[in-house]
């Protein structure tokens, strides 16, 4: 059940009329009925895994509670790790590793008959077993209380508007709000009407109107293509992806909004950042604070010198590249971006300042980490590496306008332009709901532009949401 | 308004506007392509049979057979063969299939007291079968009536995202005339848009072309023939000539077309349709037009006096 599609509206619909009729554990146990029937729609025998890792983890749970030897307090963690990390790694990496294990043996000269197993990976799966696993390690670490209610935390793992692509909530966030009742009132019905409408904006105008683009130029042969059609293949894959999954998270706020919860930002603005440790505080914000809380810091984080601190940067991107998918083009991603943090880390260390001051050394400086971020998703989004670095090498060669180039330029300026100054004027005010704020005029010819646009130029071809094979 | 909350002023603004909109929009829909003020004036069209008693025939199709066919030229050259139709009428919006031209029937014909005698179907590549191209938009807003929505969904594989489409377009004209806006509009603002789009548009086919195609069904065929010859009417199919992209008779096809003693007409190559008698690579110009036109009046006279003996 896609958020831009018929079907989601009429159940969301549906759901909502009977929601704020009911007291607060009805409201929870309609939540949980709705959230199973969300995800069982995909594929219900899928619905099997959520409640294992709901049930595993609530015990744990309160096993770690009421446990005081630290030893066994550790094998209880270790059991919630082994169950949620060992469904990722089955359905998710599997054949991956089971593959390139093939490969490695028979290179070295071996005649290898690896088991194949044709797994269907479950849509969603790294986002909510690392809700979950957030859990169990925030209650080790003593930093949230278990909830003694089963309902109260299967509603937590499967709330459905963040369920199957983040933002990926911590306990201590979305618990309480689950556990607490809710009130419906007039500020959440706005905001979470400008979360709608701004996220299916930019999933269905932008995203899905940059897609025929970009899959037009990684699907044509590197030679075919010169430095200009690249280059603005890849603006507009930048741009799908961002209009893709901040639009997803931008509906799921909005919908747990109006269904009287909070859920987290997870952009802002990402391509207005200057630097590589900004990009990260504004792209992906749940997954980039998760990797930091229980991967970077749980390494050793910067407390043991330079080479280590580097070392956990490099390992922790890495590792935050491969959650993208089994795939070694991801896993290069991850690096990249690690060694780019590396990079800016060391001369920040050496310079101090690396930043140009004032309003054109900042545009400047944006300008330039877009830049280097575009080059990064060249890897993220070609089908493997071979193919990433021939494109990567004819960028730079005739670099003449093309009538595609011309015409793909044409419909990001048309298409994504429009969002870009509006960001602008959201980060110039420093508040992320800004609009809000406005005039009611100015917001009634922010949503009409909004809503003519989702009518009149929706894609050719609808498109799935980029990061649901996540 | 003053004292409304800023939200409700925000959305009774928007209601406005969108409303607006649409009133408009139904106001000037005729003009907005070719296209749609045919569609407009298909009502206007089937009502032609009913103000005479006498003999009709009705031409359905598409662009293929709006350009193959003309209207006028067909019923001078049938009088001249002696079979004298008072009222021609040629029903061909673009990039309709079986499932358009059935709802026209439905909602248009069956009900005229003095139904055509003679309908020509023209056709091309997989048009006739259930198969076909559901385009849900414009059997909604154009073509069809809720009630038809209940045998769409029986008869063919129609999803939610289908079911959504159809009653929005049916609602809505601005969504319904949403290719339209989006043509027009990116055809003048973006550079090469239209031949790039065609591009994007001939990869997607060729990869939608590349996985296996399903065997194809002719249940809605079936019924409109049915339907017709209930009437004492009889139908007529003709496989229209193209230049590129060249196709085969289905043998499901030509199965039903034994099976029930349908005529059908095979012009997809003829020896005097040449590639110089096309606009582009399926559409006639003019003189095909005029040479397709005369062929097909000489062939059906011949095909009623074959009968008639």
């Amino acid at each position: 059940m896609l958020f831009n599609s018929y079907i989601f509206w009429a159940f969301f619909a549906t759901v909502i009329l009977i929601y704020w009729r009911l007291g607060h554990r009805g409201q929870n146990f309609l939540l949980l009925v709705a959230s199973y029937v969300f995800y069982g729609y995909w594929d219900w025998r899928f619905l099997s895994l959520i409640a294992f890792s709901t049930i595993v983890d609530f015990i744990v749970a309160q096993k770690l509670e009421q446990e005081t030897i630290q030893s066994k307090r550790q094998r209880w963690l270790l059991l919630s790790l082994c169950s949620n990390l060992g469904l990722l790694g089955f359905f998710k990496y599997f054949g991956f590793f089971s593959k390139e294990f093939a490969v490695l043996l028979e290179s070295l000269g071996f005649q290898v008959s690896m088991p194949t197993l044709n797994i269907i990976l479950p849509v969603g799966i790294s986002f909510y077993t690392f809700q979950t696993l957030a859990y169990t390690i925030d209650v080790y670490r003593g930093k949230t209380k278990p909830t003694k209610n089963l309902l109260d935390f299967s509603v937590y793992v499967s709330f459905f508007p963040q369920l199957v692509a983040g933002p990926i909530e911590r306990s201590k966030d979305l618990l309480p709000q689950i556990v607490n009742p809710r009130k419906f009132t007039k500020g959440n019905f706005s905001e979470g009407l400008y979360h709608i409408l701004i996220g299916m904006f930019k999933k269905v105008v932008i995203a899905d109107n940059m897609a025929p683009i970009v899959n037009q130029v990684f699907a044509t042969p590197v030679s075919d293509l010169n430095g200009s059609e690249i280059l603005i293949g890849v603006y507009a894959f930048a741009f799908q992806i961002y209009g893709d999954f901040s639009g997803y998270s931008s509906i799921a706020q909005g919908i747990a909004k109006w269904l009287g919860i909070n859920l987290s930002w997870n952009f802002r603005m990402p391509y207005f950042s200057r630097t590589p440790s900004e990009f990260w505080r504004r792209w992906h914000i749940t997954l980039s604070s998760w990797l930091r809380d229980y991967l970077y810091i749980t390494l050793g984080g910067n407390r043991h010198g330079v080479f280590n601190t580097f070392r956990n940067l490099v390992l922790t991107m890495f590792l935050g590249g491969l959650w993208h998918g089994a795939n070694w083009t991801f896993a290069v991603w991850g690096l990249a971006h690690g060694f780019i943090l590396v990079v800016y880390h060391a001369l920040e260390g050496m310079t101090k300042k690396i930043l140009i001051p004032g309003l054109v050394g900042r545009v400047i400086g944006a300008i330039i980490f877009f830049h280097l971020v575009c080059i990064t998703w060249l890897l993220f989004r070609a089908e493997n590496l071979t193919q990433a670095v021939s494109m990567f090498a004819q960028l730079f060669h005739s670099f003449s306008m093309t009538d595609f180039s011309l015409y793909s330029l044409g419909m990001l300026c048309f298409f994504a332009l429009p969002i870009v100054i509006l960001e602008l004027v959201i980060e110039r005010s420093g508040d992320m709901l800004y609009v809000l704020r406005t005039h009611w005029l100015v917001q009634a010819l922010i949503y009409s532009y909004f809503i003519f646009m989702l009518i009149i130029f929706p894609p050719l071809t609808p498109q799935v949401f980029i990061y649901f094979q996540f | 308004m003053k004292n409304l909350p800023t939200v409700a002023k925000v959305l009774i603004t928007l209601a406005v506007l969108l409303f607006t909109a649409e009133v408009l929009l139904r106001s000037v829909e005729g003009s907005l392509s070719g296209n749609i003020s045919h569609v407009i004036e298909i009502p206007e069209l089937s009502e032609r049979f009913d103000q005479t008693n006498k003999p009709g025939l009705l031409i359905l199709g598409n662009s293929l057979t709006n350009n193959g066919i003309d209207a006028p030229l067909l019923k001078s050259g049938l009088e001249a063969q002696d079979l004298a139709y008072s009222t021609v009428e040629k029903i061909v919006p673009d990039a309709t299939t079986i499932w358009s031209w059935s709802c026209i029937l439905r909602n248009r014909i069956y009900e005229l007291r003095n139904k055509p005698n003679t309908v020509f179907i023209g056709f091309a590549w997989n048009q006739l079968a259930d198969q076909s191209r559901l385009l849900p938009t414009q059997l909604g807003g154009f073509f069809c009536s809720y009630s038809d929505l209940m045998h769409f969904t029986e008869q063919a594989t129609m999803g939610s995202a289908e079911i959504g489409e159809f009653l929005t377009a049916s609602t809505f004209r601005l969504f319904t005339h949403r290719e339209a806006f989006r043509n027009k509009a990116l055809g003048i603002l973006i550079p090469h848009y239209m031949t790039a789009t065609q591009d994007i548009n001939r990869r997607l086919r060729n990869t939608d072309n590349s996985s296996s195609e399903p065997d194809k069904t002719y249940n809605e065929l079936g019924q409109v023939i049915e339907k017709i010859e209930s009437y004492n009417k009889h139908i007529v199919l003709m496989a229209m000539p193209v230049r590129d992209n060249s196709y085969q008779l289905d043998p499901g096809l030509l199965d039903i077309v034994k099976h029930k003693d349908i005529t059908l007409l095979d012009y997809r190559n003829p020896d005097f349709i040449t590639d110089n008698l096309f606009l582009d690579e399926m559409h006639l110009n003019n003189k095909g037009s005029t040479l397709l036109t005369h062929k097909l009046a000489v062939d059906f006279a011949k095909l009623r006096s074959t009968s008639r003996q």
